[in-house]
C-alpha cells in the first residue's frame, strides 16, 4: 500500500518538474524571482523556482561564485541580521553545480525571512535543506545562528549542514579554479575544524566533515594540520589524519611514535576496547604510551605496503554528486592487520593491569586513596604515590643492606589503613603487595602469586625486586615450581628442623627451576616463607590435581631427594611423604619402592624434564631405569651394559676365589677349625685328616657303594659315627678337590674323583 | 665377550632345573651373579667376620623381583664355601619369630629342617653336625682315657648356663647313649628334639628325660645355643637366612606385630652389641616392610634408630657398613648380561657352543616386552624361566632356529603378591613366590 502512494506520489513529481521547468528557466536567467517565492510552500512551490536544464558550465559557475562569495571575515548584513565572520554565498544567482537548482547555501536576501525565529534548536526543514526552499522562519534562524558566531551547542544540525555546502563549493570547486579561492583554504579549514569542536558530536556531521578536511589536508598538504585526533571520538574508519600521518612515518622508515600509536589504537574501527579502556581512558592512555614505549622504543617500524592511502568525500550538499577521491602516495598502514592485531594485544594487556582499578572505580569512584593507588600498574602508581611512602619505609628499614629479610606481618600491617584492623580481605593483601611492588619490593605470601593471605601468616618474608616491580603473571610451570617448593618444605619440616642438606637441596630446586632472575628471587623468597610457616597441604589439592600425571611423579622424587638430602629417610618424613602421595594422587604404598630406589645407584643421575608448556626445564633424579623404550624396541644402554660386565667381571673373580681355589688359604685357615679332629702323632694322615679318618677313607675306597649299616659298622671299628665321618672327610675333600668324597646317604657313594684327588 | 668359565656339570643341570621350574637355585649362584660387586663384598666381610667370632645383622631389602632371594642363596652357598653352618626359612602366616599358637616353633623347626653344611648343602644336616661333634668327643675321650659322655658333658658345660641350655647339652648327651647302646629310637628322639618338633613337654620328658622344649618363646635362645654348639662341632660358625620378612608386615594384629619386631631388635641388639659370638642373620624383605611407618620396622621406634642408615648415595658412594643393604631392580640391560651369562652356562661355559648370537637375547626381551609390558626386567622371574626353556628347545632341537621359536615361549606376568594385612586366624596364604619355596 505505501509503496503504490510513493509511485503515484512520483509520478505526480516529475509531471510537475517537467511541466514547469522552461517557466523556472527563464526566471533565472530574467533575474526575476523575489515576489513568486515569497510565498512559496510545498514542493510543488520549490521545485518551480529550481531546476535549470543543464548545468552551467565551469566559467559560468566560477562567475557567479566570485560573485556571491563573501570572503572569510567580512561582515554581511541579511535581513536586519549583521552576521561576521563572512564565509557565505550572499546573493541572486549561484546556480548548483549540477545545474537542476539554485545552490542550496545561496543566502538570497531578496527572500522573505520570518520576522521572529522560532529558534535555531528546532528542526523544521528536509534532510536535504536549502536556503531558497525552507520557509521563511527557518530561514530567520538559520539567519540568527550565522549571526550568533557559529557555535551555539544547541543549534540543529541542518542550519550547521546550511552553512558546510558552502564551504564545501568555496573549498572543492573554486578553491583549485581560482587563486581567491585557494586563499580561503586555511581559513576554510579553521571553520571545520571549530564546528567539528562545536558540533562534533553529531557522528553524520562528524564524517563529512572529516572526510571534507581529509580531502582539503590531502590536496593542500601545507595547510593540514596533522594532530592526533580525540581520542574518545568512534569512527567507522580510521581518519584520514591518522591514515596520512602513520603513512608518513612509514614511508619516511620511521618508527611510528606512541601517540600516534595510540591514535591508531583507538580510531581503528577493528580495535575494541573494553570497560577499563573506557572508564579510566586517561590511566589507559598513559599506562599505553609506557607500555608501547617499552615494547618498541620510539615506536613501530613498519614496512611500507602497496595500498596507499585514498581520500574520498562525498559532499553533503546537493550541489555536486560526485565525489571527490584524492590518491596520495603515501601507504594506508592502518589496513595491514599485523600491526593493529599488535595494538590490540598491546592494549588488552594494558587493560588487564588496569582491570583491579578499573573494577575498583566502577564500585567506589575513588581515584586518588592509598588503596584506589595500590591497584594501580606500577609505574602509575609511582608516579601518583611520590616517593615517601610509610609502608615501604618500614620495609626499606627492616631489609636494610639485605636482599631478603624476614618480617612479623603485624610490623607491616601497621602501615596499611586496614578496615578490620589486624586482617585483611584478599584484595587488601594484594593490594599491600601490589603497593610494596611500587616500591620496588617483593612479599611473600602474595595473593597475586597463588599465595595464601598475608595477615594468615606471622610471618612474612620480604625481597628486592629487580624488575622495577613488574612480574609476570604466574605460568604453570611457576606455580608447578611453588606447589613443589611448598611440598618439600612440608617434608622438610617434618622431622622437625630444616637440616642445611635438604634447605640446600631445596633452593639447588629453585636455581634449577626458575627461568627468570625476578622468578628466582620469588621462589626463594616463598621457600624462605614456606621453611619459616610450614603451610597445610590442603591449599595444594587443586593446584596438583591440574598436573600431568608424570609431572605429579616428577614432584614425587624431587620430594623423595629432599627427604633423602641429609643422608636418612626419617618415619616423620615417611609420613609426610605418605600424605603428600596421596595428595598427588600416587599410590601411597610405591612410597617405599620410590624411596628404595632412590638410595640404589643409578638413580642419582639427573636429567631434565620439561613441562607442559615446554619452555623451560628442571632437572630432577631420574627414575632407576637407566635405558629408553620405545614402543616395542628395547634400546639397551651400551656403556650401561659394559659397566655392568664390568663388575659382574669382577663379582665373578670376588665368588672364584671363594668357590674354585682348593688350596691356598682357605685350606689354611680351615686348620683352625678343624684342628679338635686332627691327630698328628697317629702317623698316617691324609690332607689333614687324622689317623681314625684316614683309615676309614682307605677302608671305603675298596668299593663304590656302601649301604649304611655296613658303613656304620667300618666307622664304629674306628671309632667314629657316620655323620661326623662323611662331614669331616668331605671337608677335607672339598679342601682338596673342591669336591666332596662321599654322597648320598643311604647306600652312600664314592666319589672317585675325589678319592683319586685324597689317596694320590 | 664372554670368557670361558670352568663349570660343573652338576651345577649346570641345577642352575638350568632350577631357573627352568622358576625357583633360585641352590647351587652355582656365583655362575650367574650380575654385578652388585660391593653387596657381596660387604656380605664375605660379613661371614669372615662370623667365623672370626663376631656377630652380624643385615637386612637385605629390595622390591619383588629384585633379586632378594637369589641374593640370600648366594651368601648362604659362600657361608656354606667358608665352613659355616647355615640355616634358613621363609616366614609365612605360620611361621613367625614369636607368636603363642606354635607358629614361632614351626619357624625354628623349618630352619633346622635347612640347616645345610658344605657337605649338606641341601640341608638335613642336623645329625650329621651332632655326629660330627660326638666324633671328636669320642676320639679325645679315647686320648684322653675319659668316658666320652663325661667329655660331652663338660664340653657342653659352657652351653648349661644359657636359656635352654642345660636341656640342650642332655639332648645331645642322650644321642651319644643312643649310639652307644645301638638305641635308633633315643637317637631320632634327639634330632626330633633338637629340631624343634616335639610340641609337648611331657612327650619329650618321656622320651629324653628333659623337662622344656624348643617352643614360641625360646625360638632365638635356642639359634644361639646352636651357634655355640655349631664351634663345638668343628665348623666356624652359623649364618641365619630369614627370607619374606614381609610377612610380619602383614601381621594384622599390632600387639603380634610388636612382639616380633621386638625379636628383631633383640636379634638387632644383640648383633650390633656383640653380645653373641659366630652368629650372623641375613633377613629379606621389602621396602615397605623396613620403612612403613604404620606396620613396617620403621613402626617400632627402637628399631627405626638403630636402622638409620646412611640411605642416599652421595657421589655415588654408598655405605655399606648399616644394617640394611639395598638392592636395586634389575634394569633391561642387567637383565641382557644376565641372559649373556645363563647362555654361557647352559653352553657349559664355553663361549664356542652357545646356541644364539647377542642379537637373539635384544629379539628376546623385546617378545618379553610385547608379552608382559615395559616393566618385564623388573619382575624378570618368568623372562628367565622362559630363556631357559628356549635354550632347552633349542638344544633338543638342533636344527631350529631361535627366529621361528621366539614366538613360541610363552611368558606370564609376574606380579608383586599383595601386601594386606594377614589376621590372626586366616588360613595361610599359599605362597606365591616359588622361587623361595623350597622343601626337603
Amino acid at each position: 500500500m505505501g509503496a503504490l502512494i510513493l509511485i503515484v506520489v512520483a509520478i505526480v513529481l516529475i509531471a510537475l518538474v517537467v511541466g514547469s521547468a522552461s517557466q523556472s528557466q527563464a526566471k533565472v536567467s530574467g533575474g526575476d524571482r523575489a515576489p513568486a517565492r515569497a510565498s512559496g510552500r510545498g514542493p510543488a512551490m520549490r521545485l518551480d523556482r529550481v531546476a535549470p536544464r543543464r548545468p552551467p558550465s565551469e566559467g559560468e559557475a566560477l562567475q557567479q561564485s566570485e560573485t556571491c562569495w563573501i570572503p572569510a571575515g567580512q561582515t554581511v548584513e541579511v535581513s536586519g541580521r549583521r552576521i561576521d565572520g563572512g564565509m557565505l554565498y550572499v546573493g541572486q544567482d549561484l546556480v548548483a553545480l549540477n545545474g537542476y537548482q539554485l545552490d542550496p547555501a545561496l543566502i538570497d536576501p531578496a527572500l522573505p525571512v520570518a520576522r521572529q525565529s522560532r529558534g535555531f534548536s528546532a528542526a523544521n526543514m528536509g534532510y536535504w535543506p536549502s536556503y531558497s526552499q525552507i520557509d521563511a522562519s527557518a530561514r530567520a534562524s538559520y539567519l540568527d545562528w550565522l549571526a550568533s558566531g557559529r557555535r551555539d551547542p544547541r543549534a540543529d544540525i541542518g542550519y550547521v549542514f546550511l552553512f558546510f555546502y558552502g564551504l564545501e563549493r568555496r573549498a572543492l570547486f573554486d578553491a583549485p579554479r581560482l587563486g581567491s579561492g585557494r586563499a580561503d583554504v586555511p581559513s576554510i579549514i579553521r571553520e571545520v575544524e571549530g564546528l567539528l569542536g562545536a558540533y562534533g558530536e553529531n557522528a553524520s556531521f562528524r564524517t563529512y566533515a572529516n572526510s571534507f578536511l581529509a580531502v582539503l589536508s590531502a590536496s593542500y598538504p601545507d595547510t593540514a594540520s596533522l594532530v592526533p585526533p580525540d581520542p574518545t571520538r568512534f569512527s567507522y574508519e580510521v581518519p584520514f589524519s591518522v591514515k596520512l600521518a602513520t603513512g608518513r612515518f612509514v614511508a619516511a622508515g620511521k618508527p611510528i611514535p606512541p601517540d600516534w600509536a595510540f591514535a591508531w589504537l583507538t580510531h581503528h574501527p577493528q580495535i575494541r576496547l573494553r570497560t577499563p579502556g573506557t572508564r579510566c581512558s586517561e590511566e589507559f592512555e598513559h599506562l599505553f604510551l609506557i607500555r608501547y614505549g617499552e615494547k618498541y622504543g620510539a615506536g613501530m617500524v613498519l614496512k611500507r605496503n602497496k595500498t596507499n592511502v585514498a581520500v574520498v568525500h562525498r559532499l553533503a550538499s546537493a550541489t555536486l554528486r560526485e565525489p571527490i577521491r584524492i590518491d596520495l602516495d603515501v601507504p594506508d598502514v592502518t589496513r595491514l592487520t599485523g600491526p593493529t592485531g599488535r595494538l590490540q594485544r598491546l592494549a588488552d594487556d594494558v587493560q588487564k593491569e588496569l582491570d583491579p582499578y578499573s573494577r575498583w572505580l566502577g564500585k567506589t569512584e575513588d581515584r586518588s586513596s592509598l588503596s584506589a593507588v595500590a591497584l594501580l600498574p606500577v609505574p602509575l602508581a609511582r608516579e601518583r604515590l611520590g616517593a615517601d611512602q610509610p609502608l615501604v619505609e618500614a620495609v626499606e628499614r627492616a631489609l636494610g643492606d639485605a636482599e631478603i629479610a624476614t618480617v612479623s606481618t603485624a610490623t607491616l600491617l601497621e602501615h596499611w589503613p586496614a578496615k578490620k584492623p589486624g586482617r585483611l580481605s584478599k584484595q587488601e593483601a594484594a593490594m599491600v603487595a601490589n603497593l610494596l611492588a611500587i616500591g620496588g619490593i617483593g612479599l611473600e605470601p602474595d595473593v597475586r602469586f597463588a599465595g595464601p593471605n598475608l595477615s594468615k601468616s606471622e610471618a612474612s618474608v620480604v625481597f628486592r625486586l629487580d624488575t622495577g616491580g613488574l612480574e609476570e603473571a604466574s605460568s604453570p610451570a611457576f606455580s608447578a615450581a611453588s606447589a613443589l617448593l611448598h611440598l618439600g618444605a612440608v617434608v622438610a619440616t617434618a622431622d622437625g628442623q630444616v637440616s642445611a642438606e635438604e634447605e640446600q637441596q631445596l633452593r639447588e630446586q629453585v636455581d634449577t627451576i626458575a627461568a627468570t632472575s625476578a622468578e628466582r628471587a620469588r621462589l626463594h623468597a616463598k621457600l624462605r616463607w614456606y621453611l619459616e610457616c610450614p603451610p597445610s597441604t590442603s591449599s595444594l589439592k587443586k593446584i596438583l590435581e591440574a598436573l600431568a600425571e608424570p609431572e605429579r611423579h616428577r614432584i614425587a622424587r624431587v620430594l623423595l631427594a629432599v627427604a633423602g638430602a641429609d643422608g636418612f629417610v626419617d618415619a616423620s618424613e615417611l609420613r609426610s611423604l605418605g600424605k603428600i602421595y596421596r595428595l598427588l594422587g600416587l599410590d601411597p604404598s610405591a612410597l617405599y619402592g620410590d624411596v628404595h630406589e632412590m638410595s640404589v645407584p643409578n638413580a642419582t643421575a639427573p636429567v631434565t624434564i620439561l613441562p607442559a608448556d615446554q619452555e623451560r626445564g628442571y632437572t630432577v633424579p631420574s627414575p632407576a631405569t637407566g635405558s629408553a623404550e620405545s614402543g616395542d624396541r628395547v634400546q639397551l644402554d651400551v656403556e650401561r651394559v659394559a659397566a655392568i660386565r664390568a663388575e659382574t667381571g669382577e663379582v665373578s673373580r670376588v665368588l672364584g676365589a671363594v668357590f674354585a681355589d682348593p688350596e691356598g688359604e682357605d685350606t689354611a685357615a680351615d686348620d683352625e677349625g678343624a684342628d679338635a679332629g686332627v691327630s698328628e702323632e697317629e702317623g698316617e694322615s691324609l690332607h689333614g685328616l687324622d689317623f681314625a679318618h684316614s683309615r676309614l677313607l682307605l677302608a671305603l675306597a675298596e668299593r663304590s657303594l656302601w649301604p649304611r649299616p655296613e658303613f656304620a659298622a667300618i666307622a664304629e671299628e674306628y671309632g667314629l659315627l657316620v655323620g661326623g665321618a662323611i662331614e669331616i672327610i668331605n671337608e677335607a675333600a672339598f679342601n682338596a678337590c673342591d669336591e666332596p668324597l662321599l654322597e648320598g646317604d643311604d647306600p652312600v657313594e664314592v666319589n672317585p674323583y675325589a678319592l683319586q684327588e685324597m689317596t694320590a | 665377550m664372554m670368557q670361558p668359565i670352568r663349570i660343573r656339570p652338576r651345577d649346570r643341570e641345577a642352575i638350568m632345573q632350577s631357573l627352568a621350574a622358576g625357583v633360585v637355585p641352590r647351587r652355582g649362584q656365583q655362575h650367574i651373579q650380575v654385578g652388585r660387586v660391593d653387596e657381596v663384598r660387604a656380605l664375605m666381610r660379613d661371614i669372615d667376620l662370623i667365623a672370626d667370632g663376631g656377630a652380624t645383622i643385615r637386612f637385605v631389602i629390595g622390591q619383588y623381583g629384585s633379586g632378594k632371594t637369589f641374593f640370600l642363596h648366594l651368601v648362604r652357598s659362600i657361608a656354606l664355601e667358608k665352613g659355616l653352618v647355615t640355616m634358613h626359612a621363609d616366614l609365612s602366616p605360620d611361621r613367625r619369630l614369636h607368636a603363642t599358637g606354635g607358629q614361632a616353633r614351626a619357624l625354628y623347626a623349618e630352619l633346622t629342617r635347612n640347616i645345610a653344611t658344605r657337605t649338606n648343602p641341601d640341608g638335613g644336616a642336623m645329625p650329621s653336625i651332632v655326629e660330627r661333634f660326638l666324633t671328636v668327643a669320642r676320639q679325645e675321650s679315647e686320648r684322653q682315657g675319659t668316658s666320652t659322655a663325661d667329655l660331652v658333658r663338660s664340653k657342653l658345660a659352657g652351653l648349661s648356663e644359657m636359656v635352654g641350655g642345660y636341656d640342650f647339652s642332655e639332648v645331645v648327651g642322650a644321642y651319644w647313649v643312643g649310639h652307644e647302646e645301638g638305641r635308633e629310637d633315643l637317637k631320632s628322639a634327639a634330632v626330633r628334639w633338637l629340631r624343634g618338633e616335639y610340641s609337648t613337654r611331657t612327650d619329650a620328658r618321656r622320651d629324653l628325660g628333659v623337662r622344656t622344649i624348643v617352643d614360641d618363646a625360646n625360638v632365638y635362645d635356642h639359634l644361639k645355643l646352636m651357634a655355640r654348639f655349631v664351634r663345638l662341632a668343628g665348623f666356624k660358625g652359623l649364618l641365619v637366612g630369614l627370607d619374606e620378612m614381609v610377612n610380619l608386615y602383614k601381621l594384622a594384629h599390632t600387639q603380634a606385630r610388636n612382639a616380633n619386631y621386638e625379636q628383631v631388635l633383640r636379634v638387632v641388639n644383640d648383633c650390633l652389641q656383640g653380645n653373641v659370638e659366630h652368629l650372623g642373620f641375613a633377613m629379606g624383605g621389602t621396602p615397605e616392610f623396613l620403612m612403613d611407618t604404620r606396620r613396617g620396622l620403621y613402626s617400632y621406634e627402637a628399631l627405626q634408630t638403630r636402622l638409620a642408615e646412611n640411605a642416599f648415595a652421595t657421589d655415588g658412594l654408598r655405605d655399606f657398613n648399616g644394617p640394611v643393604i639395598r638392592l636395586a631392580s634389575l634394569t633391561p640391560e642387567e637383565l641382557y648380561v644376565l641372559f649373556g651369562k645363563l647362555r654361557l652356562v647352559h653352553a657349559g661355559g664355553d663361549p664356542g657352543a652357545e646356541l644364539i648370537p647377542d642379537e637373539a637375547l635384544v629379539a628376546y626381551m623385546e617378545h618379553c616386552q610385547t608379552r608382559i609390558g615395559a616393566k618385564y626386567f623388573q619382575t624378570p622371574r618368568n623372562s628367565i624361566k622362559g630363556f631357559v626353556q628356549l635354550l632347552s628347545i633349542l638344544e633338543q632341537n638342533p636344527g631350529a632356529s631361535w627366529r621361528g621359536l621366539l614366538g613360541q615361549v610363552s611368558i606370564d606376568e609376574d606380579r608383586a603378591p599383595d601386601l594386606e594385612p594377614i589376621g590372626e586366624d586366616s588360613p595361610p596364604a599359599p605362597s606365591d613366590d616359588t622361587l623361595t619355596s623350597f622343601t626337603l
